[in-house]
């Protein structure tokens, strides 16, 4: 009798002769901590994981800084020395800015800027390229409308400048390309005032007035008539023009 | 033995402050020099100056426009005083040239009915202007270093802020597990977290062209 008070059957006790007994389990208890080990350990291997990572991302400390300065003879350089070598560094970066007035382009929001040293003289509203791509049907040829950025001189001054269309001037109005270059020629479109920049770009007037403001040249900077003016009058052969 | 213990700790901050000193000289030192040989390059350059929260853009040693940082998170510590160069831009959707349509050329497309309501104020521009620029990029200097900037909105609401401190909080969580990631390969793994206003954000993706070099003033 089992202890409920019931009867065994007799299949169930043949059933168990003959037979190896079941494998034993391990204690409840220690089943509880597998199981929980089990879960536990991606966890801890994570948090180790993002510890030692952060570690890592700050282990630099100012290891880099502390290197110290060294002289011709490899001996470090004392921090007297050093605030003077500092010193003259500043001035000597500071003798390379440009002398006088200057012109600053900001292609971003299309400003112009007539500064000297740190002093803003003029703040004039241009329209910088426009970015667009325009690749010639026949020849496959390829032009970006982009402002060049970087460090420029006035080169040269025109008084009623005619432009003289180049060729991307002719595909993009879907033209043939004409075989003279006295066909080139277009008076009336480049203001009443031009500064050359070198490699063909300008500075000049425009016929689109209410496009100022917006990214729409082919790659020159226009400005307003009076701008355009002020500028051919002040800034002389020369002068440097940084675009940014 | 009292008065060599006082004079030892009154010295001891002064140490400090001197070796602290020496350290922002040094760096300041660096930093001068790398500016110096890209100021006589005639290039234009960017100084990221993240101990004052400021990115400029330079030529000749002349500042030509300031950005402000609004907030910047900081993972490793890369070299000083070195003119880094700008290897690649990346943004979830990149700005896209359009191509000048050529009179007589143009690819033919089913007539569009025209809405009214929206047609923009202004004259309509074919361009790639300032606003089409991504707010939220990532740049990479040339020695793996990571500029991650995001671009914090004037006007953005509840969840635009929830969105952008859920982001942040992903960042210091992932950072560690990229690190060790990195280590195991033998890289080391630097990186930035700025945060700019949005015109400015756009900004530096207009400016910072692939090919700049800037120079690193790290916090």
């Amino acid at each position: 009798m089992n202890i409920d008070g019931k009867h065994w059957t007799g299949s169930r006790i043949v059933g168990l002769q003959g037979q190896s007994p079941p494998p034993e389990k391990p204690p409840r208890r220690w089943r509880k901590w597998i199981l929980w080990g089990g879960l536990a350990l991606p966890v801890v291997i994570f948090i180790g994981l993002v510890g030692y990572g952060w570690y890592l991302g700050h282990r630099h400390g100012d290891a880099a800084a502390e290197v110290a300065v060294q002289d011709d003879k490899g001996r470090p350089v004392p921090p007297d020395k050093l605030a003077a070598a500092n010193a003259r560094l500043q001035k000597k970066i500071a003798a390379l800015a440009p002398k006088g007035q200057f012109v600053v382009i900001d292609t971003a929001n299309n400003r112009v800027y007539l500064r000297e040293g740190e002093r803003i003289l003029r703040e004039m509203v241009a329209s910088c390229g426009s970015g667009n791509v325009l690749v010639d049907p026949v020849g496959g040829r390829t032009w970006t409308f982009d402002t060049p950025r970087g460090q420029f001189q006035i080169r040269s001054k025109v008084k009623d400048p005619i432009w003289i269309k180049p060729d991307w001037a002719f595909i993009e109005e879907g033209e043939p390309i004409p075989a003279r270059s006295s066909e080139r020629a277009e008076a009336n479109v480049m203001g009443d005032y031009a500064l050359g920049i070198g490699s063909g770009y300008f500075l000049h007037g425009t016929l689109y007035k209410r496009l100022l403001g917006r990214n729409v040249s082919h790659g020159c900077v226009r400005l307003g008539d009076e701008d355009i003016e002020f500028l051919y009058k002040t800034a002389v052969l020369g002068t440097k023009v940084m675009i940014f | 033995m009292r008065v060599l213990l006082a004079i030892l700790l009154a010295l001891l901050p002064c140490s400090t402050m001197a070796a602290d000193d020496v350290a922002d000289l040094t760096q300041t030192n660096r930093l001068l020099q790398a500016e110096y040989e890209l100021a006589r390059s005639q290039h234009l350059y960017f100084v990221i100056d993240l101990p004052a929260y400021r990115v400029q853009f330079r030529a000749s040693g002349t500042i030509l426009a300031e950005l402000p940082i609004l907030s910047l998170r900081s993972w490793g510590r890369p070299a000083d005083g070195i003119a880094y160069t700008l290897a690649e831009k990346t943004a979830r959707k990149e700005p896209e040239r359009e191509q000048v349509l050529i009179p007589g050329r143009e690819p033919e497309k089913p007539a569009e009915p025209v809405i009214e309501a929206k047609k923009p104020a202004g004259p309509v521009v074919q361009a790639l202007e300032i606003g089409d620029m991504p707010t939220d990029y990532v740049l990479r200097l040339d020695d793996g270093t990571l500029l991650t900037v995001h671009a914090k909105f004037e006007d953005a609401g509840g969840w635009a802020n929830l969105r952008q401190k859920m982001t942040r909080f992903g960042w210091f969580v992932t950072r560690p597990l990229i690190s060790v990631w990195h280590h195991w390969r033998g890289n080391t793994y630097n990186e930035m977290l700025l945060t700019l206003p949005e015109r400015e954000a756009r900004m530096l993706y207009w400016s910072f062209q692939k090919g700049s070099r800037c120079l690193v003033r790290w916090p």
